[in-house]
């Protein structure tokens, strides 16, 4: 039980079309992501899975039943909102309770949910508090315990850490990870944070101004993002374009000139024609000090140094801003002109309409043993 | 670190304060105090108050104008307090569903008696309730329903509870603006949880939206409990008690035995009875009336 299938689904406020047409197939057990900057629709999207805001076309459909005109109640659904939605006023055991006090569930089987979901969520011991006398963390704990006493056979998440400090943030990273892998529903997640999206997706679904992007594992965003707003948006710090222009194309690549000069012939699928507009995408984990296949002299501007790592940005000959991770023991300082270098094999190439030109990376091999 | 002006000593700072505690005592404190005690004397407002103990309020247990009085308060008190509790409760939540310029015509129309003087409101109800043209009769007769156009301040039945609707009408906008900033202030995703969660409306209001509204319950049953024992103006202005008493409040009451009677101090132990039953009704809600959402442990 879990699977979910959009199609064409559309959403309108006035004129506005916040939700262009999507098709989009979830299935059972996923852990889906939808990752987008602020506006992108990606709440809105959750909203209309959930039965909150109804959909202007299209069909949704949970285990093969259109679900457009069903209560929220009865889409076999839960939701774990960004602010808790916690009532104040009751307990934490009344909170959970709820969903069961309100489906006129006998008072044993209230009880006995309530403290199995409580036993899970690790707030046996916080079932008399009420929500004010709580951290943000048991909050959200809460919150989710609310929906799991549901049993519902998709969870909905948006944006649940984003009121969570750094550090409880991962943690409740990690916890959110290990509440899937033991119940196995499927659960889809609203989140702005690459970071989230990146650890917890077995799916990440990239959205912008309404429309899907890319669906595709982390993995799969990372390595062939199939544009150059997917390319931008997964990754941090972002990756670095580069103006080129298009020379040749063979079986073994593409040939492009970098506006620094370079010449480099990219391992990617499809052709390009002679003096077509482009797009190097190179990220900064890619960049090395030193000798590679490509080098770019940079004169760094700022740097900085998390210990481990070092953050540099700078501009390269051609006023163009590069940024590059490197050793946090490599020597590096402002305003000393610094060579980089890449592997062209880790590069990336866009067309001059934002699509990527597909990357020859086996992913199976990336997560191989 | 640099001193402020403020750091002096209190007797120095009493200097800022003084003007408004002068005035203070010379209006509010002063007053109350001769309150309380001409309550214990007999006073025609010419001779000097006479001191007779306890007996003012003695003799007021067992005035049956008093107990009237009283009485015609306490019934008040549901068009004071309950009515207008219930009726901008709803208004509060049908209001709150309207967008935009709707919604800010609708709450300016709904609030707008309250800021009219209650006195001037009072005489405009005296002419609408008038029994040969007021228009209120006028529109009961249009519509064949003459045998109903009563003298609604003449009939000794319906004097009270036709002023009481006229203090429901002014009082109810006034609750709805408060309910709407406490409707405003809720979390618009605790009522997309319940909903979620297959709560309905009636269940949601029950164990939602009234618990959490509670603060805001009790302001405005202490605004309106205290305005309903206060309640002169538009009873004056209306009845001046009357027919037969049965309008009669405390305070139309104290305004007859101080100003026509000249029975200052009994008068005086009328409001101060007033003013203990304003503080004890008021200690009442305080105590019961919470807010729910729970405090530290």
């Amino acid at each position: 039980m879990g699977h979910l299938k959009l199609q064409a689904v559309t959403k309108t406020f006035g004129n506005v079309e916040v939700i262009r047409a999507t098709d989009l197939t979830i299935e059972e057990g996923e852990f889906v992501v939808f990752v987008g900057p602020s506006g992108c629709g990606k709440s809105t999207m959750l909203r209309m899975i959930a039965g909150l805001e109804e959909i202007s076309s299209g069909t949704i459909a949970i285990d093969g039943r259109v679900v457009n005109d069903i209560a929220p109640v009865e889409r076999g659904i839960a939701m774990v909102f960004q602010s808790y939605a916690l009532y104040p006023h009751m307990t934490v055991f009344e909170n959970i309770a709820f969903p069961l006090r309100v489906a006129k569930l006998a008072k044993g089987e209230v009880d006995q949910r309530v403290r199995r979901a409580a036993e899970l969520l690790k707030l046996s011991d916080r079932l008399e508090y009420k929500p004010g006398e709580l951290s943000g963390g048991q909050r959200q704990r809460v919150a989710i315990g609310r929906a799991i006493v549901r049993e519902p056979s998709v969870f909905l998440f948006d944006e649940p850490l984003s009121n969570l400090d750094a550090a409880l943030r991962s943690e409740m990273r990690v916890e959110l990870s290990r509440l899937h892998a033991s119940l196995g529903n499927t659960m889809i997640y609203v989140t702005h944070d690459q970071i989230e999206a990146m650890t917890m997706a077995t799916k990440i679904v990239v959205l912008r101004a309404g429309r899907v992007e890319q669906v595709g594992s982390p993995l799969e965003l990372f390595h062939k993002p199939a544009n150059r707003f997917v390319a931008g948006f997964i990754g941090n710090p972002t990756m670095n374009f580069i103006a080129a222009e298009g020379i040749s194309s063979s079986a073994e690549g593409a040939t492009v000139r970098l506006s620094t000069g370079l010449e480099l012939k990219l391992p990617v699928n499809g052709s390009i024609e002679s003096g077509e507009a482009l797009e190097l995408g190179i990220r900064p984990d890619d960049l090395v000090l030193g000798g590679a296949d490509a080098q770019i002299e940079m004169t760094p501007e700022v740097v900085e140094r998390l210990g481990n790592q070092s953050v540099v940005h700078g501009i390269t000959k051609t006023d163009q801003p590069l940024c590059a991770v490197i050793g946090g023991d490599r020597p590096i300082s402002p305003g000393r002109p610094t060579r980089l270098g890449f592997d062209v094999a880790k590069a990336h190439l866009f067309r001059n309409d934002g699509t990527a030109l597909e990357r020859r990376v086996d992913l199976q091999s990336l997560v191989a043993d | 670190m640099k001193q402020s002006v403020l750091d002096a000593p209190v007797r120095k700072n009493l200097i800022f304060v003084l003007p408004g505690l002068l005035l203070y005592s010379a209006f509010v404190l002063g007053p109350i105090l001769a309150a309380i005690y001409l309550s214990f004397t007999e006073w025609n407002g010419i001779a000097r108050p006479d001191f007779i103990g306890f007996s003012n309020y003695l003799s007021l247990l067992t005035d049956s104008n008093f107990v009237t009085a009283l009485k015609n308060n306490a019934l008040l008190m549901v068009f004071y307090c309950l009515l207008p509790l219930f009726i901008g409760m709803a208004f509060a939540s049908i209001v709150r569903s309207l967008k935009g310029r709707e919604q800010m015509a609708i709450r300016t129309l709904l609030f707008m008696p309250y800021i009219m003087p209650s006195a001037v409101l009072g005489i405009v109800w005296h002419w609408l309730y008038n029994p040969a043209f007021g228009p209120i009769n006028q529109i009961l007769k249009s519509v064949g329903l003459g045998a109903i156009a009563l003298p609604w301040l003449g009939d000794f039945n319906f004097a009270l509870p036709s002023v009481g609707m006229v203090a429901t009408w002014y009082y109810c906008g006034f609750c709805m603006v408060i309910f709407l900033t406490g409707l405003q202030r809720l979390d618009p995703s605790i009522f997309e949880a319940a909903r979620a969660d297959g709560a309905g409306a009636a269940y949601t209001f029950r164990r939602i939206t009234l618990p959490l509204l509670l603060p805001e319950i009790r302001i405005v049953l202490l605004l309106t409990i205290i305005a309903s024992i206060k309640s002169f103006d538009l009873i004056f202005t209306m009845t001046r008690g009357g027919p037969a008493n049965s309008t009669l409040v405390p305070n139309i009451y104290m305004y007859q035995l101080g100003f026509q009677l000249n029975r200052y101090g009994y008068a005086a132990a009328v409001a101060i009875v007033g003013a203990i039953l304003i503080f004890t009704v008021n200690y009442i809600v305080h105590r019961f009336v919470r807010p729910a959402d729970g405090g530290s442990r």
